[in-house]
């Protein structure tokens, strides 16, 4: 069917628009529209401003509010954590 | 090959063990302000922990540093048993200490890097005492990666309420 209908309407110099017909006590409409071609997928559009070449940020530092001297003195001993048994796991 | 010696102008590394780095404690404070903070000093063993790709941009200004310590010292104090050491210690078991081998010919010994005695510790400082023959080794890749991520794994840990039960 489709087939034949295709031969037929090659023989006609259709126009984008549409053709109502009665054919055999039924109505015909005809939809011409212009194929549409997909369009190429292409990368999404980005700002080259947001894009952040150097990522290292600087942030300010400790403002001082006073200065002591330290004195010398022998380290603390190393806090010992629980040491787990052989069978135990951490 | 565990350790390696960099010469004394090598640049600063991820690893890099260091004798002799000031470090500074809090040792009295008063929140109200009308006695100024009580500051101690000491020189310690220290290890980088800063990774490389970050000290290698020459950004950093303040390098991220374990206190070593020395682990026949903690047995002689009476504070571990040999036990402890060549057990749960070596074996990565205790929160937060990592047992780094002797090395004879660097004349390293037995040490523990502790986790939880970090400093920020500025960089010039460091690269000072590089230069001062100060290094005394640098932890060599996949050792290095190894303990990088027991000390992630020190903080990143998620400890359930018990442990699961199973069949016994």
């Amino acid at each position: 069917m489709n087939a034949s209908l295709v031969e037929v309407f090659q023989k006609l110099h259709l126009e984008p628009g549409t053709y109502h017909v009665h054919v055999n006590g039924y109505d015909v409409e005809i939809q011409v529209v212009k194929r549409k071609v997909a369009a190429p997928i292409v990368a999404a559009k980005y700002d080259e401003a947001d894009v952040m070449l150097d990522p290292w940020v600087e942030l300010p530092g400790l403002k001082p509010v006073g200065t002591v001297v330290a004195q010398f003195a022998p380290p603390s001993p190393p806090d010992i954590p629980e040491i787990p048994t052989e069978d135990e796991e951490p | 090959m565990i350790y390696r010696l960099p010469p004394p102008d090598d640049p600063l590394d991820q690893g890099d063990i260091l004798d002799g780095c000031l470090l500074l404690e809090l040792a009295k404070f008063d929140l109200e302000g009308t006695i100024p903070p009580a500051t101690n000093y000491g020189f310690r063993r220290i290890i980088v922990l800063t990774q490389t790709c970050d000290l290698a941009n020459a950004k950093a200004r303040t390098v991220t540093a374990a206190v070593v310590l020395d682990a026949q010292s903690l047995v002689d104090e009476q504070r571990l048993k040999p036990a402890d050491i060549r057990g749960p210690v070596r074996a990565g078991r205790v929160w937060g200490w990592y047992l780094l081998p002797k090395n004879a010919e660097l004349g390293l010994p037995e040490m523990i890097v502790d986790c939880r005695q970090l400093h920020t510790v500025r960089m010039d400082l460091l690269i000072a005492l590089c230069r001062r023959g100060q290094r005394r080794a640098r932890v060599q890749p996949l050792y290095r990666e190894h303990l990088a991520k027991f000390f992630a794994d020190t903080y990143s840990r998620i400890g359930l309420p018990e442990p699961y039960e199973t069949e016994p």
